[in-house]
């Protein structure tokens, strides 16, 4: 048997019996699913929500990664949440680090000069 | 690289500490074997000193109409030394650590240029963006 005790006010108990895999709480049967499900079905689902997790924990950090893409001209951003969306925008439109962010290429425009290279000058000879 | 404006340079336009119109502006002929200019780290012309071959005098007919730069065509007088890849404008403060860089050009035709002790003239593009537009 295999357990994991997690915290949080329940503890979970993972239990393999034969080809299906029990969940336990607080010693009380939970859920009874068979082996295939678990892995085409409960882990993809729990790794999405691990993901979604993850996106929430880091929310600040992805935000100000999509500023920067933003800044520097791509078309898309780290999250399809709005919140995280609305944000990078508004850093990318008003946070001063990024906006100073030295190797995002400004928009000036220049002529083309024309260097021009004069023949020297002849020496006037002074008469004695 | 390419024609671009120094960063401290755009930001000084942004703070107000540079004024295309009132400020002596000058610029330098540089050589690429003596100091690579860098726009993004590069702030005032002592950065750039070492691969100077030519100081203009103080640019004449400055204009700022639409936000483009515009200036007469700038002379160096009686130009000697290694073969030049660049240039630079900056304003005249009065001390290489002090004299702000602005612009950078090393597109230009005519560049790489070999002095040859004669004059070297900076033509200006009279095209819509002059020396530079911001």
């Amino acid at each position: 048997m295999t357990s994991i005790i997690m915290k949080s006010s329940y503890d979970y108990t993972f239990r393999r019996e034969g080809k299906r895999i029990l969940v336990l709480r607080d010693g009380v049967c939970v859920a009874d699913w068979p082996y295939e499900f678990v892995k085409h079905a409960v882990l993809p689902l729990l790794k999405e929500q691990m993901l979604r997790c993850e996106e929430l924990d880091k929310a600040e950090k992805i935000a100000f990664d999509s500023a920067i893409l933003l800044r520097a001209g791509a078309p898309f951003v780290l999250s399809d949440r709005q919140d995280i969306k609305d944000e990078a925008v508004k850093l990318a439109c008003h946070d001063r680090t990024i906006r100073l962010m030295p190797y995002i290429k400004s928009q000036e425009k220049f002529g083309h000069p024309t260097f021009e290279v004069l023949p020297p000058k002849p020496k006037t000879e002074v008469k004695p | 690289m390419a024609n671009a404006l120094y960063d401290s340079g755009r930001a000084k336009f942004l703070e107000g500490t540079l004024d295309w119109d009132a400020h002596n502006i000058k610029m330098v002929l540089t050589d690429h074997g003596g100091d690579t200019p860098a726009v993004a780290t590069d702030d005032f012309r002592d950065d750039i000193s070492a691969g100077t071959i030519a100081t203009s005098g103080n640019f004449a007919g400055k204009t700022t109409t639409a936000g483009v730069a515009d200036m007469d065509d700038v002379t160096f007088t009686a130009v000697s030394g290694a073969s030049v890849e660049s240039c630079s404008s900056y304003r005249d403060v009065g001390t290489a650590a002090t004299d702000p860089l602005i612009a950078y050009v090393d597109t230009a035709t005519g560049l790489p240029v070999t002095p040859s002790g004669g004059d070297i003239v900076f033509r200006v593009d009279s095209g819509s963006n002059r020396y530079f537009k911001l």
